[in-house]
């Protein structure tokens, strides 16, 4: 690790992070530190199987839906929490990190539905508190205007950068302290891409946002700041200006100017 | 697409190098075994229609059939008898109501008298036996008495004296071995240590040529007497049936012949022909002669309807008038029936309250019928419609009846359905709950152990569930209902059978049900898990919405497989042909039922082919597979939707 600045306010804090899916055999994130910045967008770049989706999903333990996932060594914290210290509720944790995924995945229920469902699984059953909630997401995601006259109808029937605007908007929604997203505008053109990057500028304002993309254009137009990494491994992390104009890894400059991956 | 050119380019390769490879009739062998692969669904398809065909063929002349029988059935009179019926039984079936209430208050008021006369039954015997030497000895003396005294009666003058003394001796003998016989009697007696006195009294009385003793008499009048006033209103409401009763009886026999009349005429012509041919073919002039007659025998001609059922117009005024008296006796039944609070047994009490509707029904019938038979005609033509109606809608299946057979598709069909809805309200929750549980919830261990457990119950043969059902369950079934007081009179009843088909429906319904939430993609899952719902949440709110067409689908298909399962029903179900009584609430699961799978293939073998009861089971069958493939086709729908949409 050659880079390590301190960061004033970190949401998230990573201390000699490793991570494997067969329950310690072999290591997919390898002894990962470094802070993530509050209310600002965070972007993970590297080649393909590098391990950028996994360690996002260490990040609301997604990973524990699989059996013989686990940390196998350092801390995560979150707002200054160990999220996988054993008093933590992963329920809970997700509540305040919400994850928007690289394929749209919208239930098959209506737009509104689909950005109630956060809510009304927390409980929440009046009309009309519901009903100021989906607005306020749906217009947070810019989605309000597009289907303000067909809230009842199936979001299966939305385009599909429309529907991962609603996939943002359900995230929202339940008002998470971080976004975690991953590939969001894989699956999307480019029209509807350049409104989801739109989005995620207006988002920054009040979510601290951590985003996996393969594009480096991406990364280079939306982010603050730039983690590269190589095999589970961090490379280099700093503002993302400086990571694409004055990488000062090897294997940082080789990735950036396209000689492999 | 792309692959399947390819494959044709190397077949023209091949066959131009012409060294190729075997054919068969110019066509290659992949071709061929595509085609039987690509045959298979269509030979599926012709398996079907021919199915479907030899169904409509067997079972399309049962309605024009069935509407000549009704036809003749009206044309016979039997209708007008079956009024008749109908009047006496209503009246008969609330008479049994107050029959059994009177009987077992009877017992009750009389309780201490019919028992000591029950006791005095059992001692006399005891007592009789240890005489019974003494008693053959007095026997054989009174035979000689009887004789003696017949001798002296016939005696000429000159022997009167000789006789006199035999018969006098005679006299003495049986006296004395009377007394010998008394004397053991009440040594006998003595060893009855438990008996009351007043019964001992009794049976020294005895005499040895005593028929019933007065005591035991006594103790009868006492019991009659406590229910006096009850047996003359019991005994009137039996009697004023007896007139009508005669008359339907008289009648039956009109109508039976008439219809015989009408039933041969149907073979008529065919008998004579065959007849006619014997005539032909005859060796001798004797036989000649004999098929002869049997020919001209043979009548043709259709019978005078008007005049066969001549009589039936005739009874008509009688019938009236009988009807008004019963009207009356009933009436004055409810009158004078004693009032149920009076009676002393709380059973007898249930009883008697039960014949007051009964009887109100019976006025009810009495009164209808009696209108009817008053416009009833006999060539009234009978709409073909009925014979429909007649089918669909008629509670009675009476076949091989001396009478007239009635073909009613309701109860076997209300009891394929009963048992099918128990046997899906048992296997759905289960099956659904398994499936979600072992596909959401379970870890992989058990998965892998509950799946092929649950699938092999599909191994278990039928019959040997059916034999389970009789042995085991049945048994089991009732000791519960009697633990938890509720009345079970049948071991085999829907209950019983409707649990069984749900262990034979839930493979059926866990494997496809599980696989319809096995194709809710992960994505979902995972969306939902995000927001932080919980898995339980997650399996209620995402997975089984998003699944429930696949559900329904299993659950539909899942009816097919219970209502057409055959062996466990027909084992299992009781097989008593009526309507279940649905009034009896839950207690209807405890009723015996017949249903269309069971009656088919009980039936069948023991019908003339081309038969109206052949064509009527066909048409049972047929109606039975429109169903089967209407619960497919709708599931399989739904399958293809949700899987689009998935
Ligand atoms: N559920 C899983 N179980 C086991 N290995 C996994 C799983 N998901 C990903 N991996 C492996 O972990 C490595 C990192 O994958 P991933 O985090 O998806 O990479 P990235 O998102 O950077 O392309 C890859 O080698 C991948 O094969
Ligand atoms: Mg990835």
């Amino acid at each position: 690790m050659s880079t390590q600045e301190v960061i004033s306010s970190p949401i998230i804090t990573l201390d000699d992070v490793s991570f494997s899916y067969d329950m310690g055999k072999t290591n997919t994130i390898k002894n990962v530190s470094f802070d993530i910045p509050e209310k600002q967008v965070t972007a993970f770049i590297g080649p393909s199987g590098c391990g950028k989706s996994t360690l996002l999903r260490c990040f609301n333990r997604m990973n524990d839906l699989i059996e013989t996932a686990k940390v196998t060594s350092g801390k995560i914290e979150i707002m200054g929490q160990d999220i996988n210290a054993p008093t933590v509720d992963a329920i809970e944790l997700r509540k305040q990190v919400g994850m928007v995924f690289q394929k749209y995945n919208p239930f098959p229920k209506s737009i509104f539905e689909n950005v109630a469902y956060g809510l009304r699984i927390q409980g929440i059953k009046n009309k009309s508190d519901l009903a100021t909630a989906v607005e306020k997401s749906l217009r947070g995601a810019a989605l309000w205007d597009e289907v303000k006259d067909r809230l009842n109808s199936s979001a299966l029937g939305l385009s599909g950068g429309q529907q991962q605007r609603l996939c943002i908007a359900r995230t929202i929604a339940v008002q998470p302290k971080v976004i975690l997203m991953d590939e969001p505008c894989s699956a999307l053109d480019p029209i509807a891409t350049a409104k989801v990057e739109e989005l995620i500028n207006e988002l920054r304002e009040q979510f601290s946002i951590v985003i996996v993309t393969h594009s480096m254009q991406q990364a280079s137009r939306i982010s603050d700041r730039t983690a590269f990494f190589y095999l589970g491994e961090l490379i280099e992390y700093s503002d993302t200006t400086d990571l694409f104009s004055a990488p000062k890894e090897k294997r940082t400059e080789d990735y950036i100017s396209g000689r492999f991956g | 697409m792309s692959k399947q050119s390819r494959s044709s380019d190397s077949d023209s390769q091949r066959s131009f190098s012409k060294k190729g490879r075997s054919t068969l009739l110019g066509i290659s062998k992949d071709s061929w075994i595509q085609k039987f692969f690509g045959g298979n669904a269509l030979l599926a398809i012709v398996f079907l229609l021919a199915i479907c065909g030899f169904l409509i063929k067997e079972a399309v002349f049962f309605f024009p059939d069935y509407h000549k029988s009704l036809q003749l059935f009206r044309q016979s009179g039997q209708e007008y008898v079956t009024l008749l019926e109908d009047q006496y039984k209503a009246q008969k079936s609330a008479y049994a109501l107050v029959d059994q209430a009177y009987n077992i208050e009877r017992a009750n008021a009389g309780a201490a008298e019919l028992e000591k006369i029950t006791a005095f039954a059992t001692a006399r015997n005891k007592v009789l036996d240890f005489a019974e030497e003494a008693y053959d000895e007095w026997d054989d003396a009174n035979d000689e008495l009887e004789d003696a005294q017949d001798e002296f009666d016939d005696a000429e003058e000159a022997d009167k004296a000789s006789a006199q003394a035999t018969l006098e001796a005679a006299q003495t003998l049986e006296k004395n071995l009377r007394t010998a016989w008394k004397a053991d009697v009440s040594a006998a007696v003595l060893q009855q240590s438990s008996l009351s006195e007043d019964v001992k009294d009794a049976l020294r009385q005895m005499q040895p040529d005593q028929g019933m003793s007065p005591f035991q008499m006594e103790l009868q009048k006492a019991v009659d007497a406590k229910v006096a006033e009850f047996a003359i209103s019991r005994n009137a409401l039996r009697d004023s049936v007896k007139p009508l009763e005669k008359l339907w009886l008289e009648l039956r026999d009109v109508a039976a012949a008439a219809k015989d009349k009408g039933v041969t005429l149907k073979t008529a012509a065919e008998r004579k022909a065959a007849y006619l041919e014997a005539v032909q073919n005859a060796p001798t002039p004797e036989a000649r002669q004999k098929a002869q007659e049997q020919a001209d025998a043979v009548i043709l001609a259709a019978p005078d309807w008007d005049k066969e059922v001549a009589p039936l117009y005739e009874a008509t005024p009688r019938a009236n008038e009988i009807s008004k008296n019963l009207l009356q006796a009933i009436a004055t039944a409810k009158e004078n029936l004693p009032d149920p609070a009076t009676l002393t047994d709380s059973l007898a009490q249930e009883r008697l309250k039960q014949a007051t509707p009964e009887l109100v029904k019976a006025r009810e019938v009495v009164t209808a019928r009696t209108e009817t038979l008053n416009q009833w005609r006999h060539d009234e033509k009978v709409g073909f419609f009925k014979s429909v109606t007649g089918f669909f809608l008629g509670a009675d299946w009476v076949t091989n009846s001396s009478w007239q057979d009635f073909y009613g598709f309701l109860p076997l069909f209300t009891g394929s359905l009963l048992i099918s809805i128990v046997a899906l309200c048992i296997a759905v929750p289960f099956s659904v709950a398994a499936a979600i549980y072992t596909n959401q919830l379970a870890s992989k261990g058990e998965a892998t152990f509950i799946k092929p457990t649950i699938e092999f119950i599909q191994a278990i043969p039928s019959v040997v569930l059916g034999l389970f059902g009789i042995l085991i369950l049945g048994e089991s079934l009732r000791d519960g209902a009697e633990f938890l007081g509720i009345p079970m009179q049948e071991r085999l009843n829907v209950l019983n059978a409707g649990i069984l088909l749900a262990l034979m429906a839930v493979p059926t319904v866990f494997t496809l049900a599980e696989d319809a939430i096995n194709n809710v993609p992960s994505a979902f899952r995972d969306a939902s898990f995000a927001l932080g719902a919980t898995k339980f949440q997650t399996v209620l709110r995402v997975i089984v919405p998003t699944a429930i067409s696949g559900i329904i689908a299993a659950i539909l298909l899942g009816f097919g497989r219970v209502i057409g399962e055959t062996m466990v029903v027909l084992l299992v179900a009781g097989n008593k042909i009526s309507i279940p009584d649905f009034s009896d609430g839950l207690g209807v699961l405890t009723q015996p039922v017949h249903t269309m799978t069971g009656l088919i293939a009980q039936e069948t073998g023991e019908v003339n082919q081309g038969s109206l009861h052949w064509r009527a089971l066909f048409m049972v069958a047929l109606v039975l597979f429109m169903i089967s493939l209407t619960v497919n086709y709708i599931s399989q729908t739904l399958i293809r939707r949700y899987s689009l949409k998935g």
